[in-house]
């Protein structure tokens, strides 16, 4: 329970009580952007609700939260999990262990092992909220196509949905995590009439106004205005779209009026402000942090649902690993979940560790909603683990042998210039991104990956670690003497960060069954539980994507008269390489941190883990929710779709199981 | 007035003219004395008092802002003392621009002895939040001093350009009267 005061949580006694007394409806696996959501919808409906999640609660107290901010600041290497301590008993990725992987020689110094033939990228975070904690906050819908990539272009799978499956519940969830965007800019880059015609119920707006676009955004769009860029023999415009963001704006009045806010019987929006003190973060400030931590919640993260969900009806246990899905042999339905509670994170004393089983009701449900890598791993892991001899057929729904199978992320292609001198874009201030140039939709889908650019707000920071590279650089010139000093280095600092250009490319990914998370006897962590050990590799589709959003990059350069700098060497992690016109060229990609695939949902129970309502094919009362059930990545951020699924999974379970 | 706070003072004094910042803008961050006692305990008082002290010749000597500039690069970089000062002035300027502390050049450590927390690292979330990177690019820190919402849509400061600016529109009136 999120209640101050009746107890913040749930103490593992009390659970024990109430399990013992079939008490639950539900039983939720993580409390992350999904598990949060669905926590609070089935306790809207009256559902009785507990939560285990395996990562501490610290973030749900005020100065726990704040001290998260502080331990960024204080952090040498500002990366996406730095706020977040680590925990030997919940361990978590990070980029700090990504290595290149020579042949045969597997990655192994961090929580994920590597075993090639490229490092998986992209990390996540166990925590109360998850990885909402560090999520950029970028919310745009899935365009129609992707749920149709073989259909439409030959390539990958069907989704078993439609986009117009997911409609309603897109609406939800923007309502839910609080989307600032524009309903014209979205439909800009939808290529099919018909497609553009349906993507929104007639009179839909978002709740909130566009956040206002930079200074930056608004010089790139003058200047692309009436442009374009060809791809496969189709010219498509060059053009700045408003990114949809889940930060709070301006509310925008003609929410109210929208059908579906009027079916919902609501009023005029509010947005949700910080968790912990409502005044603050009524609007997105301009702390430029969205990743990793937004200090004022102005960005979504799940303590808002899960702050908002009734706390008579949601008990949240956290400290309490999952270490098993029981499965009864008779009827294949799971009979309860193992769990262990540490208290302590450094005693290695027996009394540290108490192990519990957690089960629900007779015709209850059980949901895991761990992100795609953990949820993957606790299936194989689950009954007969899927390692050595039982590979294929071990682990807990695994009949299709689809379980961690089919990983994906948006490799991400930075390119970077500099504009003319002279010019002040105005970087680092306001949200990492606002804006993007998008090629997301169109036939050239047939042949190589689509892909949106951000527009970075924070110049080279990603690309070449700017402002302190510049700092660095002029201190020590290259000949090591006559450093820059006093008013000229200040100056020259100001000159050079404000003309510093750069894009962020989320490239589409196929599903390719072996890209995927496995778990092997010798990869433990500290409780004994698997660590997940990931096999990845980049298909050709999306390296010809690479090629093609580096075209673009050129092509907005010259547009705007400025001068590449990028550069991609062998030695980078992440490069990788294919000929163009017999010549060898190379690309080197980072991660999103979208995480998607591991196991989808489809319409046949041999090439997939879940049906259309997320309800595992093998075992009736098991369900699971999040990125990990996207047959295709399209080029969307997937928090939003994810978000939208847990809603679609909270309304079946209401109407038609509990 | 004791001799430390006098020190302090020489510091800031240096730090002002290493870095382009004025006396004033240093003070104000409230991190004045903090640095001081950071960079003095990482080299040691002896070579931190020699650079002080080549700081007082340098300030001495000059009358310009220029003169002073040159000093720096010919006493504190140029001079037999280079090796042993340049390094400092440089992490010197890392400390007030960037808030971290960097260790110091392997042959420095050899050289001159090392400290046990000579190590890269950020010195705290205050110096981090204070660093004057950002204020040189008329930019934030991340996670702190947030500007406010849509503050982002306008163009950014200029401060650098308002005498040059002034120049400019001047000539362009000038040429504009010309071609009437």
């Amino acid at each position: 329970m999120i209640n101050y005061e009746k107890g913040i949580e749930a103490t593992p006694e009390e659970v024990a009580e109430k399990v013992s007394k079939d008490y639950y409806d539900v039983i939720i696996v993580g409390a992350g952007f999904a598990g949060s959501i669905l926590a609070k919808e089935l306790g809207k409906g009256a559902k009785k609700v507990l939560i285990l999640e395996a990562g501490r609660s610290t973030s749900i107290r005020p100065e726990g939260y704040d001290s998260y901010v502080t331990r960024f600041q204080e952090a040498l290497a500002k990366t996406p999990n730095s706020p977040y301590p680590e925990n030997p008993n919940a361990p978590q990725s990070s980029v700090l262990f990504q290595r290149q992987i020579q042949a045969g020689q597997a990655v192994d110094n961090g929580y994920q092992v590597y075993l090639g033939p490229q490092p998986f990228m992209s990390t996540f975070t166990r925590l109360t909220a998850g990885t909402s904690l560090h999520w950029l906050g970028t919310s745009m819908r899935m365009v129609p196509s992707d749920f149709e990539m073989s259909k439409r272009f030959g390539r990958g799978v069907n989704w078993p949905i439609s986009y117009t499956d997911l409609q309603p519940y897109y609406q939800d969830a923007e309502y839910e995590i609080g989307v600032s965007a524009d309903v014209e800019e979205q439909l800009r880059d939808i290529q099919n009439p018909e497609d553009k015609g349906n993507y929104f119920e007639k009179g839909y707006e978002y709740p909130m106004h566009q956040i206002p676009k930079t200074h930056l955004d608004k010089w790139l769009g003058k200047k692309l205005e009436g442009k374009s860029f060809e791809m496969e023999g189709k010219k498509y415009p060059m053009q700045v779209v408003g990114t949809p963001q889940s930060r709070n704006g301006m509310p925008n009045p003609k929410y109210a009026d929208s059908p579906y806010n009027k079916r919902k019987k609501r009023g005029h929006y509010v947005p949700r402000g910080g968790v912990h003190d409502p005044r603050m973060g009524q609007r997105c400030e301009g702390n430029t942090a969205c990743v990793p931590i937004c200090p004022v919640m102005a960005k979504y993260n799940g303590l808002k649902s899960l702050y908002s969900a009734d706390p008579e009806k949601v008990d949240l246990l956290t400290q309490a690993v999952v270490t098993n899905i029981e499965i009864d042999p008779k009827t294949q339905q799971v009979s309860g979940l193992d769990y262990t509670v540490y208290d302590s994170e450094t005693s290695a004393a027996p009394g540290n560790y108490q192990k519990f089983v957690a089960r629900t009701r007779k015709g209850g449900a059980y949901i895991v909603a761990a992100h795609a890598i953990e949820t993957a791993k606790l299936l194989l892991q689950s009954g007969t683990p899927a390692t050595g001899n039982n590979e294929k057929c071990g682990g807990v729904a695994n009949s299709s042998d689809m379980v961690g199978r089919n990983l994906m992320d948006h490799p991400y292609l930075l390119t970077w210039g500099l504009v003319p001198r002279g010019t002040r874009l105005g970087v680092l201030r306001g949200p990492l991104v606002s804006s993007e140039v998008p090629m997301r939709d169109g036939a050239f889908r047939d042949a190589h990956a689509a892909f949106r650019g951000d527009v970075r707000n924070g110049g080279w920071d990603f690309a070449a670690g700017a402002p302190y590279s510049n700092v660095l650089g002029l201190l020590a010139p290259g000949d090591g003497k006559n450093p820059v000093l006093g008013s000229k280095l200040r100056r020259q600092l100001y000159e050079d960060v404000q003309r510093q250009l750069s894009f962020g490319f989320e490239i589409e990914q196929l599903p390719d069954p072996a890209n995927r998370v496995m778990i092997r006897e010798e990869y433990r962590d500290k409780l004994g539980a698997y660590r997940p050990v990931i096999r990845y590799d980049m298909g050709e589709y999306s390296i010809r994507g690479m090629q093609a959003a580096k075209r673009l990059s050129d092509s907005i350069l010259k547009e705007v008269g400025g001068v590449d700098h990028t550069v991609y060497q062998e030695s980078d992690t992440g490069y990788v390489f294919h000929y163009e016109d017999g010549k060898k060229v190379g690309y080197t990609f980072h991660g999103s941190g979208h995480i998607v695939g591991t196991h989808r949902m489809g319409t046949n129970r041999g090439d997939s883990v879940v049906n259309s309502d997320q309800q595992t094919w093998d075992h009736e009362n098991l369900y699971l929710v999040g990125c990990g059930n996207f047959p295709t990545i399209g080029t969307s951020n997937p928090s939003l779709t994810a978000a939208a699924l847990a809603f679609k999974c909270a309304d079946h379970l209401i109407k038609k199981v509990l | 007035m004791s001799k430390r706070y006098d020190s302090v003072d020489d510091f800031v004094e240096l730090s002002s003219e290493l870095t382009g910042f004025s006396v004033a803008e240093l003070e104000g961050t409230g991190l004045a004395e903090s640095h001081f006692t950071e960079v003095r305990e990482l080299v040691g008082e002896r070579i931190f008092g020699r650079l002080l002290i080549t700081w007082d010749k340098i300030r001495n000597e000059s009358k310009s802002s220029k003169a002073r500039q040159t000093g720096i690069h010919k006493e504190i970089f140029g001079s037999e003392w280079g090796d042993l000062l340049g390094p400092i002035a440089l992490n010197i300027v890392r400390l007030w621009y960037l808030g971290n502390w960097f260790q110091m050049p392997r042959e420095w450590r050899h050289k001159y002895g090392a400290a046990a927390n000579d190590q890269t690292r950020v010195v705290s979330a205050e110096a981090y939040r204070e660093g004057l990177v950002w204020d040189a690019i008329c930019a934030y820190p991340t996670a702190a001093k947030q500007p406010g919402f849509g503050s982002w849509a306008f163009p950014p400061e200029d401060p650098y350009e308002k005498k040059a600016a002034t120049s400019r529109t001047t000539k362009t009136r000038a040429r504009k009267k010309k071609s009437t």
